[in-house]
């Protein structure tokens, strides 16, 4: 196991390797010029602009860019700083990444909750009306756009019942309670979003496993429901439950972005946002490479989770 | 089994029919907002304590400071450092605005009419001759006391002097400032500013511009870009900030300032606490207000005010035109623009008082460029000759007549450049359309915000380009859209009369003779119909009716809503009746 870890993890580099490339180069690539854009209607000279360009560290060929860029990263773990006010990324994203990291965790936590008891619930009342309304349930879940039902949950309780979800962020480590209540409705909602895939995923699985031969033998030696469902076939089903979990975290991040907009929660995505919009190369290089470092984590971490649920898997 | 299927797949299929047959109802007509009170003048006993929670008056995604560092040049960052910085002068809102003799309603967030300028920071001044400006320090001001920066300690010259030298060279925004030689302190009460050429819009560059923020040179060196380390003169203490969630001021127990209601003085400020959620968006902004979360939005759209006043009739409403409008920039210099036919055939082929009562409620102006329709200096569209009166009309006929006598008898091909954000207005298709009726086929070319933005200031348009801007003052007004070369000028006109016009106001050292001067040009511009000028709409600022001394003001300088935000109080009965 310990030899798969240490290849996986330098495995990772060449993957990184990639990203940072892709991530440098293709904000650069977007049309607008930050310079321009900081000036507005001042009538730059070539001087005041070279003089910007240089203090910004832009009057370099974009290769030596990335080089410099790259080189902070692994000597000192330096991000950069923000063309527009020189605070430093990793300030910026210390303060965005737990919060689109609580986001994410809980709208896991419910998307497992909601979909795993429904899916398996689904599957062994196979073609009943409770069946068909889980499958309809997580049919609604797909077809629902994130940002649409955000937009309701925050429109029309205002409007009927002069009511509103929690709108004003409170640091965990400020007010817990009142910053899980506040977490909770776009939790909520993202969750839902991806319960929907998960549900249906466990339905199939635990139909597939449900008709293997040593289910058959576990009824025939007697064993309850629940025994023959937990112990025997759901910790089969669950492995592709589980990559499909994994695969979603990307997901859950692009969906994050949207509910923190709505909900005014000051994660990555809105970060990521304002410093797209701003030509803020440094930031947003840095944080979508932040984004990727924990992308590739998860996976490894479920491919781990494998050998968990799978003692077949062997890791060598 | 195949029957428990059809039976779901049938109801499935009702249900969806049902949704349709709902969605084709007839839609209910735009209501004009008949509901909502205007204040009246305070008469009660103003109230110390209480929290304001309000939203940012530019509700963008930058709601945010880029920076608390006021040396930070984004116009964006202004808002958030003028509750605890000041600038040395304001608007007048005590005696000019609405709580005074009316002159002005404080609803341009980017400055105020010379008119209304008073002492802030420093009480007087002098213009001593058209190279020399002479302001005097007003006494007994503090810096806030901040442990990690400075102990409280009086505001001098050399404060003001050091602030306003690192804006005049400021990297990005020097070039707006090549008329002044020096600031200097002589002693400590005075400040000497040396010009080499006389600027009539001094006020607003020195006066109260965006980044005319004072400041001690401590907090610079303690490192101004933090928020801890924020210091000023001001109303407001940051307390609190979160990025991309909430900004909090306290009270400043020590301000100077005072306001006069009903004759008598008062300390200002009067509430203890000042929240500034960030809310992006606008449903959420508007759901905060219904349900009290907060008290103050001062950002409502047209299309939203009707269903506010319909659901929460207690709500106090103002409104007033916004500070500029939407334009479309036609190159002057290219053809087939450069014939003056064509470009009123464009005018009078958009039917711009059906876009009033169909697109924006019923309420807009139809002129609101380059000089905002509330400023004194306005002149209004009765006073042009007819030939400008008509272009605000709608006459496709008379259209393809002027296209035909410029050359184009079927009409031309053309390409308008836009920002996305500009698009959700509607008014580009319809813009579309009408051109195209008369034989105009536009392309429309769209690009995200920043994109648009290196275009248009980058001047990179080729043929039209449409923006949606507005003025600080009427002198720069002239300097965005109207002179040769102008900031922002998207339709590169060069009109000698209007460039004569611009330099003789600048150098007029009388300020309402220099608005008069500044007026002359802006008339010549209309009359040479750069530029098509759409409806301005109206915005419309909403207030929980605990909010008292608040008549719908939003800035007493560039983006300056401390001096405003000071001066109201709550009535914390009035909320607990209400039920919140």
């Amino acid at each position: 196991m310990s030899t798969y870890l240490i290849r996986r993890i330098f495995l990772i580099i060449p993957t990184m390797f990639l990203v940072s490339v892709l991530v440098f180069f293709s904000i650069r690539f977007i049309p607008g010029d930050v310079i321009t854009m900081m000036a507005r209607e001042s009538f730059l000279t070539h001087q005041d602009r070279a003089s910007i360009e240089h203090s910004l560290g832009l009057d370099v060929p974009i290769y030596q860019q990335y080089g410099r860029w790259v080189g902070k990263i692994i000597l000192h773990g330096d991000l950069g700083h923000s063309l527009w006010g020189e605070v430093p990324v990793f300030n910026s994203l210390s303060q965005a990444l737990p919060v689109t990291f609580e986001l994410s965790l809980l709208s896991m936590i419910i998307g497992i909750i909601i979909s795993l008891p429904i899916g398996v619930y689904s599957a062994i009342r196979q073609d009943s009306v409770g069946d068909y309304i889980a499958r309809s349930f997580a049919i609604l879940c797909i077809a629902l756009p994130t940002f649409w039902l955000g937009t309701m949950v925050m429109v029309l309780p205002a409007l009927w019942w002069g009511w509103s979800p929690p709108l004003i962020y409170v640091p965990f480590t400020k007010d817990p309670a009142n910053n899980l209540v506040e977490f909770l409705v776009p939790a909520i909602i993202l969750g839902m979003s991806l319960s929907g895939v998960t549900m249906r995923m466990t339905r199939t699985m635990v139909l597939e496993v449900l008709r293997q031969d040593f289910i058959r033998t576990a009824w025939a030696k007697g064993l309850k429901e629940r025994v023959v469902i937990l112990r025997h076939a759901l910790k089969n089903a669950l492995i592709p439950v589980i990559t499909i979990i994994g695969l979603q975290v990307p997901f859950l991040i692009g969906g994050a972005v949207i509910v923190e907009q709505i909900f005014g929660l000051p994660g990555v995505g809105r970060l990521i946002i304002d410093a797209t919009f701003q030509r803020d190369y440094p930031v947003v290089s840095g944080v979508v490479l932040i984004i990727a470092v924990f992308v590739l984590i998860v996976n490894l971490l479920v491919d781990i989770t494998y050998g968990l649920f799978d003692p077949r898997v062997h890791y060598r | 089994m195949l029957k428990r299927k059809i039976v779901w797949l049938v109801v499935s299929v009702l249900i969806i029919l049902s949704m349709a047959l709902a969605s084709c109802g007839k839609a209910e007509p735009a209501t004009t907002a008949t509901s909502g009170t205007t204040a009246e003048p305070a008469t009660a006993e103003p109230q110390y304590g209480g929290t304001l929670t309000l939203l940012d008056l530019w509700h963008s995604t930058s709601a945010d400071p880029e920076s608390w560092d006021p040396s930070v040049y984004n116009w964006l960052n202004s808002e958030p450092l003028k509750y605890h910085m000041e600038t040395i002068l304001v608007g007048d809102i005590d005696n000019k605005g609405p709580r005074g003799d009316n002159t002005y309603i404080f609803d341009n967030v980017n400055g105020v009419p010379a008119s209304v300028v008073t002492g802030h920071l420093c009480d007087t001044w002098e213009v001593v001759d058209s190279n020399t400006i002479r302001l005097h320090v007003r006494q007994g001001v503090k810096f806030q006391s901040n442990p990690k920066v400075m102990a409280q300690r009086e505001l001098n010259a050399d404060d003001i002097a050091f602030s306003l030298n690192k804006m005049i060279t400021g990297p990005t925004i020097a070039s707006r400032f090549t008329w002044i030689d020096s600031i200097t302190a002589p002693d400590k009460s005075t400040v000497l500013v040396k010009l080499n050429k006389f600027n009539a819009d001094w006020q607003s560059y020195l006066g109260y511009y965006y980044y005319a923020q004072i400041y001690p040179q401590e907090m610079i060196t303690a490192g101004a870009a933090d928020w801890h380390n924020a210091v000023g003169t001001g109303p407001f203490i940051v307390s609190d900030y979160i990025r991309g969630s909430m900004r909090t001021y306290k009270k400043n127990p020590d301000y100077w300032g005072t306001t006069t209601i009903n004759g008598k003085k008062y300390q200002l400020p009067f509430i203890d606490e000042l929240r500034f959620p960030v809310m992006p968006d606008v449903t959420a902004r508007l759901a905060a207000l219904r349900t009290g979360k907060v008290d103050i939005n001062a950002s409502v759209t047209w299309q939203d005010k009707a269903s506010l006043a319909k659901t929460n009739a207690d709500l106090t409403v103002f409104k007033a035109p916004y500070a500029g409008g939407h334009m479309i920039n036609m190159r002057v210099d290219t053809k087939p623009f450069t014939d003056i036919n064509v470009r009123r055939a464009l005018n009078l082929a958009i039917d711009k008082q059906a876009i009033i009562s169909a697109m924006l409620g019923g309420e807009g102006v139809l002129l609101n460029l380059p000089f905002t329709s509330d400023w004194p200096e306005y002149t209004p569209l009765e006073e042009y000759p007819h030939e400008v009166q008509e272009i605000f009309g709608y006459n496709p006929d008379k259209a393809k007549q002027l296209l035909a006598d410029a050359g184009y008898p079927q009409g031309f091909e053309t390409q308008l450049i836009i920002s996305d954000t500009f698009m959700t207005s509607g008014l580009p298709s319809l813009v579309v359309d009408s051109w195209s009726k008369i034989g105009v086929k536009c392309e429309l070319k769209t690009y995200d915000y920043s994109t648009f933005e290196t275009v248009i200031f980058g001047k990179q348009q080729t043929q039209m380009i449409w923006d949606r801007t507005g003025a600080p003052t009427a002198l720069g007004a002239l300097f965005k859209f109207c002179i040769t070369g102008a900031s922002v000028g998207g339709a590169f006109l060069s009109d000698p009369i209007i460039d004569q016009a611009y330099k003789d106001a600048s150098a007029e050292t009388d300020p309402l003779k220099a608005l008069a001067l500044a007026r002359k040009g802006n008339e010549q511009y209309v009359k040479d119909v750069p530029q098509i000028w759409l409806p301005a709409e109206y915005t419309y600022e909403f207030c929980w009716p605990w909010v008292k001394n608040w008549y719908g003001e939003i800035s007493a300088g560039s983006f300056d809503m401390g001096v405003v935000t000071s001066r109201i109080w709550i009535d914390p009965d009035l909320k607990q009746k209400m039920g919140y």
